[in-house]
């Protein structure tokens, strides 16, 4: 049975065959069935960064890469339970990865949670796999390999017809990682790459219990969308050195920015952050460094005149070849 | 613009109720996002406006930073506005701008750190954004204090 044999699988240890979208297939819930399922979903309990209320702890769109703390198993069902039937009824393929909890009580839960979730499974629209299976596949935590079967994973929905990936992956088995919260931090802040073209979208699941309060903050800051914190959005392409930004970046999410700009490829860049409603100055700072490190290559950045004017003021004097754009009206 | 270390003048008191439109609050590491946007709402409503009330804004941000990245974590914050100024106050608990470890000199935001620094842009930041800066540093903890006038040139 080919879910079965999937569960099996490492990401990207085969080709991946997903089985191409039947238009048919996509479906909405009738009210019947969503006041059913509201009612079996787990209520929240969660406050700050966590709760199953808090209107950001599932991806609002394709791109969004999403960090969410929970604290107990019946916080991480429901969740997980919301996120399967949200990116079904969008018509995403879905990938769930597990952790703390049995694969195969993750499944038995969304089986009775998600309505048509086994004609789905059927489908091959939605997989729930063995998360430590999929990042640990060599036995050990390599951030560019995993990122490498999530490029492909992504590409492979993509060629099958699918707007986009959804993967909710419950991130707990970092905690017993070499390196700890701080590799998994820079897992997570370069992995926004593969969000920026806009065909995937996530959300990792940290288990409160499991992390101190230093590495949440850590891990949650590589998100660029955490509930209850500043929201960036970005978009750009692996080919074309042009990255545009929206929304806010502080302390909350600032690493996600830095990890962007650092993988832009090499010549002059540009940066549309007319739509960056806040930056902080580290945010500043980030974009100025960027030109500083690149000798040679024009770092052009389109954006209000508040930040054009920020800007500026932390470049200072030794101005590098940073051309400033300011928008008005952004 | 005050010298670091002391106060530039003695500040008009806050509200002593919240009926009198001040704003005080408590924020912590997680509360940086919301305690700006409860700012911005007040600072806008308060008569700042553009430029000003963004670069205000910032201004606040990066103290409130400041304050959790090394000033113990959490801190409280007083918005007031009196003759047509608006005054924040920052407490938190940690020593303020110190001396690096690597014995780099304390940061007042009067000089650009050099590029090879990481951090220090808030406070330059901070100076250039307000109307004054200053601190009050104790052994129990640092106060901020960023003044602004609603109207250019007012001040």
């Amino acid at each position: 049975v080919p879910s079965d044999r999937a569960t099996q699988r490492p990401i990207g240890s085969a080709r991946l065959s997903v089985p191409a979208i039947d238009p048919k297939a996509r479906r909405t819930l009738d009210t019947t069935e969503a006041r059913e399922v509201a009612m079996r979903v787990p209520r929240p309990d969660g406050t700050g960064r966590g709760g199953l209320s808090a209107p950001s702890s599932r991806p609002a769109r394709l791109g969004d890469h999403v960090s969410w703390i929970y604290h107990s198993d019946r916080d991480l069902l429901g969740h997980t339970a919301q996120f399967t039937r949200a990116g079904l009824d969008a018509g995403n393929r879905v990938v769930v990865l597990t952790a703390s909890l049995p694969t195969v009580a993750v499944t038995d839960w969304l089986h009775d949670a998600v309505p048509g979730f086994e004609a789905a499974r059927g489908a091959g629209r939605v997989e729930v796999l063995d998360g430590p299976r999929q990042y640990l596949a060599t036995g050990r935590f390599e951030p560019d390999r995993v990122t490498a079967s999530f490029a492909e994973m992504i590409s492979a929905t993509a060629a099958a017809g699918y707007p986009g990936l959804w993967v909710c992956a419950d991130m707990t088995w970092s905690a017993d990682t070499a390196g700890g919260a701080g590799t998994v931090a820079r897992y997570e802040a370069r992995a926004n790459r593969l969000y920026a073209s806009g065909r995937v979208a996530g959300v990792c699941q940290y288990d409160g219990r499991r992390f101190g309060g230093a590495d949440l903050d850590a891990v949650c800051a590589a998100h660029p969308i955490t509930p209850g914190q500043a929201t960036l959005r970005f978009h750009g392409s692996d080919q074309a050195p042009h990255l545009a930004v929206s929304g806010e970046v502080d302390a909350s999410n600032q690493p996600v920015l830095a990890a962007l700009l650092d993988q832009l490829p090499a010549g002059d860049v540009e940066i549309d952050a007319t739509d960056l409603r806040f930056a902080d100055g580290a945010s500043a700072w980030s974009v100025v460094r960027l030109a500083a490190t690149r000798p040679g290559d024009t770092v052009t950045v389109r954006c209000t005149p508040a930040l054009a004017r920020v800007l500026r003021l932390v470049a200072g004097a030794a101005r590098p070849r940073l051309v400033i754009a300011a928008v008005a009206g952004g | 613009v005050g010298e670091s270390g002391t106060l530039a003048e003695p500040a008009p008191e806050p509200a002593a109720d919240a009926t009198d439109g001040g704003l005080a609050t408590a924020f912590d590491r997680d509360a940086i996002t919301g305690t700006r946007h409860l700012v911005a709402a007040w600072a806008a409503n308060a008569g700042l406006l553009g430029q000003r009330l963004e670069g205000f804004v910032l201004a606040v941000n990066e103290i409130i930073t400041n304050a959790v990245r090394h000033g113990g974590g959490r801190g409280r914050l007083r918005l007031w506005a009196a003759a047509g100024v608006v005054w924040c106050e920052i407490r938190d608990h940690g020593p303020g701008p110190t001396a690096a470890a690597g014995g780099q000199r304390r940061p007042t935001g009067y000089e650009l750190p050099p590029t090879s620094a990481t951090g220090g842009r808030g406070l330059w930041l901070a100076r250039h954004l307000c109307d004054t800066l200053s601190f009050d540093r104790r052994p129990d903890g640092t106060t901020v204090q960023l003044t602004i006038a609603v109207r250019p040139g007012t001040r």
